[in-house]
């Protein structure tokens, strides 16, 4: 049935940022998109199953207009439960048929980014203050010793560290296009990262394996800013190594697909949702991956802001971060450019060079008239 | 005639260095990116390379250049980075890797044939 489709109308059900289902009056599926399989797991041709949706879809096909419903996603995988989905029908092309439009509910909007950090900053922020307000007044007693002294200092670096956090979010969330061409070497980029996030590896017995098809140094470069491409890494490692169980290894995998490389961290759980994450939680037998040192839990909050804080990074360099199955195996992928900067200023840089080649027109063609000069004299 | 490979992703940047190049007597080959670029040497065997640093692409032109020089076939081919990244570290990363001499995008068109005369009647 797919290939009775016409291709433009194809790309223009896989550009909708929501999943997409075209059914016939008989509410079976003509058509749905990548994202609509997803969430709703519909098949094409498949009859829809949900009464309400059914109910809905028919209203909406009798002339009754749009209608919105709630129904149950698909089961994914992992064995987490079915999500609601938020369905709005509307007419189709014809009376014949109708579209549905499908919407995660528990997709974040800008207010749970919102949300979200206001979370960070009631958690992250408000304890580590409070920590360093009980540590200056003992470090103010005037028998305060070296150890208090020493608390105080990690008080100040851990709060130094939030707030850091803090503000980068806030200046990549109101950041421009792409302005940096630094030229980063994946490698160095990556080693670097984990570098800052081995301190947590080893405490959690994590080892990391990168494979890539060609040697580490041969692998192409990145253009863009080396500090949000360090920091995306940064994030990235973290929260896979946060989500790995206890002992066990972090696999990434290198792959340079045309002009883009993907790196594959295969099935870590990093940036795990909150209901991921307590699985996860189970399966490490004591050992809780979002136990910070305090003994607290992390909350899932965190972990979205900094999905939010990787997506924008990837966004500016004209990438993408996407989930990926393979084979019951949860990937994150993360999707760069390589080469050059993505949004290379072709035309300015073509203007300028053109207005150089102008300016030394005239001396180019003098010079070319000079040697062709005693070609074309005149015989007598 | 000497010959000259153009590795260049941008069709206009090459074009115009083509005209510049066509008022002299070179014999023009162009490649689009790093990987072709590379194949091209093979074949043409060029005198010179006009090698563009930034490309989308496996390689970079930096790439390009550190694998030329590398090889002892085609070490000896003199390479012009041509590259819209002018600074000294720029500088320093391009000969680094290799590089005979490196031009700052917009360059001038007299200035790139003098450059490319001056590099071929040193060889």
């Amino acid at each position: 049935m797919e290939k009775l489709l016409n291709s433009g109308l194809i790309e223009l059900f896989e550009n909708q940022k929501s999943g997409l289902v075209w059914i016939d009056r008989k509410q079976n599926v003509r058509y749905a998109n990548t994202q609509a399989k997803k969430l709703m797991g519909s098949a094409l041709g498949a009859r829809l199953c949900d009464s309400a949706l059914m109910r809905a879809a028919a209203e909406t096909m009798a002339g009754c207009g749009p209608r919105t419903v709630g129904t149950p996603g698909a089961i994914a995988k992992s064995g987490i439960g079915a999500r609601e989905l938020q369905c709005r029908v509307i007419n189709g092309l014809s009376r014949e048929d109708a579209f549905i439009l499908l919407q995660d509910s528990n997709a974040t909007d800008p207010a749970d980014d919102l949300d979200d950090l206001m979370h960070i900053i009631r958690t992250d922020l408000h304890v580590p203050l409070q920590r360093i307000e009980q540590a200056l007044c003992v470090a103010r007693d005037a028998d305060s010793d070296g150890h208090s002294i020493d608390t105080l200092v990690n008080q100040v670096g851990e709060l130094a560290q939030v707030a850091r956090n803090l503000a980068d979010l806030a200046t990549v969330w109101a950041a421009g296009p792409m302005r940096s061409d630094d030229r980063i070497e994946l490698m160095k980029l990556i080693q670097q990262a984990w570098a800052k996030v081995q301190p947590l590896a080893i405490d959690r017995n994590v080892k990391l394996r990168f494979r890539t098809p060609v040697p580490g140094n041969d692998l192409a470069a990145l253009y863009g800013s080396e500090l949000w491409l360090h920091r995306l890494f940064l994030e990235c490692l973290e929260s896979a190594v946060r989500a790995s169980r206890f002992g066990s290894t972090l696999e990434i995998l290198h792959r340079q697909q045309g002009s883009r490389a993907t790196l594959v961290f295969r099935d870590c759980g990093a940036f795990a949702s909150r209901e991921m994450a307590a699985d996860t939680i189970e399966l490490q037998a004591g050992k809780t991956p979002y136990q910070t040192k305090s003994g607290s839990l992390r909350p899932s909050a965190r972990e979205r802001v900094s999905l939010k804080l990787c997506q924008h990074i990837v966004t500016m360099h004209g990438g993408q971060l996407r989930e990926e199955d393979e084979d019951g195996l949860r990937n994150f992928l993360i999707e760069l450019p390589t080469g050059a900067p993505h949004n290379q200023q072709h035309s300015q840089l073509d203007m300028a060079q053109a207005q150089q080649y102008a300016r030394d027109l005239s001396e180019l063609l003098a010079r070319s008239r000079d040697r062709a000069g005693p070609g074309i004299k005149n015989p007598s | 005639m000497k010959r000259v490979l153009l590795v260049e992703d941008q069709p206009d940047i090459r074009k115009l260095i083509r005209m510049t190049l066509e008022f002299e007597n070179f014999e023009i080959h162009e490649a689009v990116d790093g990987i072709s670029g590379l194949n091209m040497v093979a074949s043409v065997r060029p005198d010179i390379i006009l090698l563009d640093v930034m490309m989308p692409g496996e390689l970079d032109g930096l790439q390009v250049c550190r694998k030329l020089k590398s090889d002892p076939a085609t070490s000896h081919t003199i390479i012009v980075l041509l590259t819209a990244r002018g600074q000294e570290q720029d500088r320093a990363a391009g000969m680094a890797a290799g590089a005979d001499t490196y031009l700052v995008k917009p360059f001038s068109p007299l200035k790139l044939i003098a450059t490319i005369e001056e590099l071929l009647a040193a060889t």
